[in-house]
């Protein structure tokens, strides 16, 4: 039997490569005992970056001359992130996104940095709900570094246009959703362009969808006594605001004829008029920078309120440690942070550092003058720095802009992170939904979250 | 000019082209030509237009022509393209990529055809028909474990032994992957097949050996086929996707046809830009169409394919 | 290599002009075995281990048995994905199948600019697939910048949804697929339209035979061969598309065009969960070997009957 020899062959080889053990040698030091430690998003050689990079670098290690500081090109991209993580070529300490952080943590690839933040005084710093997002089960696994919540972006010129601004420049902002729908119209009757626009693909339509739905009064899961989870936003509030969105599209037609827009999209459709409003964070300002608008053009404001809920997004960026990192290692890459101006207190050299970042941004044409939530529980000496800074370096009419800096010290707003657990599978499901109601005029909201909820719970939360 | 006369028998034969219905039913043909090869280039028309528009035209304007053509724009256009999206990098990646890569290839799977059409070592058939099942086997299935065992190779995966070589962000999985291909090895096998024993035995027994018969028989008289399979994984390097895709993370090292998609997904890049970076992405492809139309179009019947 | 006399002359034996070296032999052999069982056999035989395997990222853990493969087929996506697959191949046997077929025919019968149509033929089949993709993407936009509402406007059409529209996705991406290897399979048809012989056409004309019988009972026998060989191909390399939904549509809208390959992807390299991703490969593997079998058989009973 020549079949069974090959098969016994291929077999026998195969079985022969694959068994067991295990290794690891990341003492974390260099040959000359220093503290090896590395750093993503470091910018490319050719980058008009990479000389202050290199700089700081210098700067760095002189002031801590225990440690040696290597920077890696690679940023933090979830389809390069596992294998980078299998292979055990991540960068030391890796910047990684809010919307991110959690499966990081539950896949066990960020190192426990608990007592060394306790260690150089960090216990209680941060604010509760932020500290919430990078822990688990007690523990912090990364370091938040900066935070935001979702507003209204705007493109000004549009608003003037159409008429929807006040005597001294600010544009009127819409109280409720259903008020900014009729702003969107107003907007489409008069410049022919969109009002509104919102992302629905890549798990960007899911992620915005949420926040619009809490405010609708949505929950979308629940966590039982015994410890599974149940999906439940097979509700009428939900259903309200997936008739909303449906609602936007054939009702008012105010959404672009696109029905598959990615988030990157969005941002291009405010920058070149195509649209007028998104939901967004601040970080807009330097997101569009490419386009290099007329900063004027670019306004914010608030989140409009919901039926049930005046509530928003918390989203930011932390900054999480590989989990073989030593102790050593991670103290390491704590000093670098605050080096570089993120920690809780600022001394020169992070003054510095955050000030070449602005000058920079300012020089690639970001729109400059939204400011950013503070993830601190109090005002840090950081954060009134960066205000100031921000202030100081501002290219943008203070009226386009000054809603949206109220809005981030308003009380009344409710300031909710993402859901719990697996917040991108339940987005992807979303997106779906989204793109059946914009694609189909006849399409029934209720039928599709009922089948939306199902799938979430068989195919995610019950294999969790 | 041709004439109906020059015809050779087909469907129709020279005495219906005489006849009216003949000359409809021929001139019926050359039209759905005609028509086809516009299906073919309008595409290609309509993107050299549109990239071509004004930064602001692209978005507005719906008419098929841009506003303002003339050469400048067109070399300002290209000039944009090429140094937004930095085709000058991904341009010589792969240009160095598929010169290994198309070493690698003919190397490996000329030698192979070598032992199995003519050197017949014992248990060379057996090994010749695992490597003709390869065809069969649907590829998808390997995507994954493959990926794995690139991540600690040449283990299958890391849990082995805890060790191994990463080699993402190189090109080696490509090139060592590409370099065997079970089609080309049986191409060549033909090839050599059709090498008449009786001149490698005179070679034989004027004293050359294995390696000299087949650098000084094998390769000379079967250059068709070598050119043709030589083509083939030229383009093909100019457009493989996927893999450099998944295992190129690297910016700097990655090759255009992965470069061109990531730039589709890179919401700054402007649309005219990108459809000119489509365009430049295509150039080398074309330029070896161009120059080896011959051996393409004639290469197909050497291939030998048959049911 | 100097005493290499034939030891025999039997030319049925290849290896006899050389002096036995069974090594010597096997070492011109071996880059290609080895490769081959790294990137292919290996790998093949790994993912259906590895598929009763839970997997941590990309490192295999422990034994769970057939849980892998229960989670993907209970997952309600499945069964649409399926059947969103077969669509994928219906349609592009539909769309595609038969118009290489008809344009080889037809060039066959050129005597003008033949070389010349086939060149602008060719052509789309010289650009990068992915660049194809990206190409049609724009064209089918769906506000009227894009060329086909374009073209539709200037018939005073409203704009049409393109892959937007979810009934149809499907179809639209195979018809740029087929825009892409429409030439290669043409030519191939066309090469063995051209194998024919001559003077079975004259034979035929003589015994009174009219175009389309010419058509059958001389050309359709010549062609037999390719045209299942293409279909069983067209239906295995089909069956595993990937790239066009993930470059097109992502699978959208509302995963109208998400196929089992692209949901592999999206297993494998995005939700990460690579004991899925491996469990499905191996089902999409047992299908397709299956089609392949199939073939054989077809293609045994057709040289029996000839």
């Amino acid at each position: 039997m020549k079949f069974k020899k090959i098969v016994c062959l291929v077999l026998g080889l195969a079985v022969c490569a694959s068994f067991t053990g295990c290794g690891n040698s990341n003492k974390g030091r260099t040959e000359d005992g220093r503290i090896a430690i590395s750093t993503s998003g470091w910018p490319d050689p050719d980058s008009p970056d990479y000389p202050k990079a290199q700089e700081r670098e210098q700067a760095f290690e002189a002031a801590n001359p225990d440690v040696d500081l290597t920077g890696d090109t690679w940023s933090f991209d979830l389809k390069t992130f596992y294998p980078k993580a299998e292979s055990g070529t991540l960068p030391t300490i890796y910047r990684c996104n809010f919307t991110e952080i959690q499966r990081i943590i539950d896949g066990e690839y960020a190192a426990d940095i608990t007592d060394v933040l306790d260690a150089r005084g960090y216990t209680g710093k941060f604010s509760k709900k932020v500290e919430d997002v990078v822990s688990k089960d007690g523990r912090i696994y990364s370091f938040p570094m900066s935070t935001y919540i979702l507003g209204l972006a705007i493109n000004m010129d549009l608003f003037k246009e159409a008429g929807l601004v006040e005597a001294d420049g600010t544009p009127k902002q819409p109280s409720d959703w259903y008020e900014l729908a009729e702003y969107a119209k107003i907007i489409k009757e008069k410049t022919g362009k969109s009002g509104f626009v919102i992302p629905t693909m890549n798990n960007a339509g899911g992620w915005i969808f949420t926040v619009i739905a809490w405010s609708f009064g949505t929950e979308f899961m629940k966590q039982e006594d015994n410890g599974r989870w149940t999906a439940t936003f097979d509700s009428q509030e939900c259903i309200d605001t997936l008739q909303f969105i449906k609602d936007l599209k054939w009702k008012y037609d105010v959404l672009p004829q696109d029905i598959l827009i990615d988030n990157n999209v969005t941002t291009e459709y405010i920058a070149t008029g195509k649209s007028a409003m998104m939901l967004s964070s601040g970080t807009i300002g330097t997101q569009i920078a490419t386009y290099t608008i007329n900063p004027d053009s670019l306004g914010m404001m608030a989140i409009p309120k919901g039926p049930k809920r005046y509530v928003t997004l918390l989203g930011g960026d932390t900054r999480a440690i590989r989990d073989d990192a030593t102790e050593e290692q991670i103290d390491a890459c704590i000093r670098f942070l605050e080096f570089t101006g993120n920690g809780y207190d600022i001394d020169e050299s992070g003054k510095q550092a955050l000030r070449d970042t602005i000058e920079r941004n300012k020089e690639r044409g970001a729109v400059i003058g939204i400011k950013s939530l503070s993830p601190w529980n109090e005002e840090s000496a950081k954060q009134q720095f960066q205000n100031e800074l921000i202030e100081e370096y501002s290219n943008v009419s203070p009226n386009n802009v000054k809603l949206y800096n109220d809005f981030l010290n308003d009380e009344t707003v409710e300031v909710q992170p993402e859901e719990p657990i697996c917040a991108q599978d339940l987005y992807a499901i979303l997106d779906r939904c989204i793109q059946s109601v914009l694609g189909d005029k006849d399409a029934d909201c209720a039928a599709l979250l009922k089948k939306a909820n199902e799938d979430f719970q068989t195919n995610f939360l019950n294999n969790y | 000019m041709k004439r109906f006369q020059d015809k050779t028998t087909g469907l129709l034969t020279n005495i219906d082209l005489k006849g009216a219905k003949g000359k409809i039913i021929y001139w019926t043909f050359f039209a759905i030509l005609i028509v086809c090869c516009l299906l073919t280039f309008l595409p290609a028309v309509w993107t050299v237009f549109t990239a071509l528009k004004g930064p602001n035209e692209i978005y507005t304007s719906s008419s098929f022509f841009p506003e303002n053509l003339s050469w400048s724009i067109f070399v300002d256009r290209v000039k944009d393209s090429w140094n937004q999206l930095k085709f000058g990098k991904s341009m010589i990646n792969t240009f160095y990529f598929s010169i290994i890569q198309w070493l690698f290839k003919i190397g490996v799977c000329t030698f192979a055809g070598y032992v199995f059409s003519k050197l017949k070592p014992k248990g060379s058939t057996m090994v010749f028909t695992l490597i003709l099942w390869t065809m069969m086997m649907p590829a998808q299935m390997r995507t994954v474990p493959n990926y794995i065992s690139f991540l600690s190779f040449p283990f299958a995966s890391r849990s082995e032994f805890g060790i191994g070589i990463n080699l993402l962000d190189t090109y080696w999985p490509l090139w060592l992957g590409g370099a065997v291909d079970a089609f080309a090895i049986m191409l060549f096998k033909n090839a050599f097949d059709s090498i008449s024993d009786s001149v490698v035995e005179a070679a034989t027994i004027d004293g050359a050996n294995k390696v000299q018969v087949f650098f000084t028989m094998m390769i000379p008289l079967s250059t068709p086929i070598i050119i043709y399979e030589s083509i083939m994984t030229l383009s093909g390097s100019w457009s493989n996707f996927f893999g450099p895709y998944l295992i190129i993370q690297d910016s700097a090292k990655q090759l255009l046809p992965a470069k061109i998609f990531l730039m589709s997904k890179d919401g700054t890049v402007k649309q005219n830009t990108y459809l000119m970076g489509l365009i430049i992405a295509s150039i080398p492809q074309l330029l070896i169409y161009a120059f080896f139309k011959r051996y393409i179009m004639g290469g197909i019947n050497v291939g030998g394919v048959k049911g | 290599m100097k005493n290499s006399k034939p030891q025999n002359t039997k030319k049925t034996r290849g290896g006899s002009y050389y002096k036995k070296s069974f090594l010597g032999s096997w070492i011109f052999a071996v880059p290609a075995i080895i490769l081959m069982y790294m990137f292919i056999w290996r790998p093949t035989v790994m993912g259906f281990v590895w598929s009763f395997f839970k997997m941590k990222g990309y490192r295999p853990m422990n034994f769970i048995g057939i849980q892998n493969y229960i989670e993907v087929i209970k997952d309600t996506e499945f069964i649409p994905l399926f059947a969103n697959t077969l669509q994928y191949v219906i349609w592009s046997l539909i769309v595609g199948f038969l118009p290489p077929i008809l344009l080889a025919v037809i060039i066959n019968e050129m005597v003008h600019f033949k070389q010349k149509i086939m060149t602008f033929l060719y052509l789309p089949a010289v650009i990068p697939a992915i660049a194809v993709s990206l190409l049609w993407t724009q064209m089918y936009d769906p506000s009227d910048l894009g060329l086909l509402n374009m073209i539709l406007g200037k018939f005073g059409i409203a704009p049409y949804q393109w892959l937007n529209d979810g009934r149809f996705t499907i179809l639209w991406i195979v018809v740029s697929m087929t825009w892409k290897s429409f030439p290669s399979a043409m030519l191939l048809y066309y090469s063995a339209l051209q194998g024919v012989n001559q003077e079975l056409y004259e034979a035929a004309t003589i015994d009174g035979a009219g175009m389309l019988q010419r058509a059958w009972f001389v050309m359709r026998p010549q062609i037999m061969g390719v045209l299942i060989l293409n279909f069983v191909r067209q239906i295995i390399g089909v069956f595993q598309v990937m790239e066009q939904p993930l470059a097109m549509t992502g699978g959208g809208p509302s995963g109208a065009s998400a196929s089992l390959g692209f949901q592999l992807y999206n297993y494998g390299f995005v939700t990460q969960r690579v004991g899925h991703a491996m469990a499905l490969g191996a089902i999409i593997f047992v299908v397709l070997i299956f089609m392949t079998i199939f073939y054989f058989r077809l293609n045994k009973k057709l040289e029996e009957s000839i």
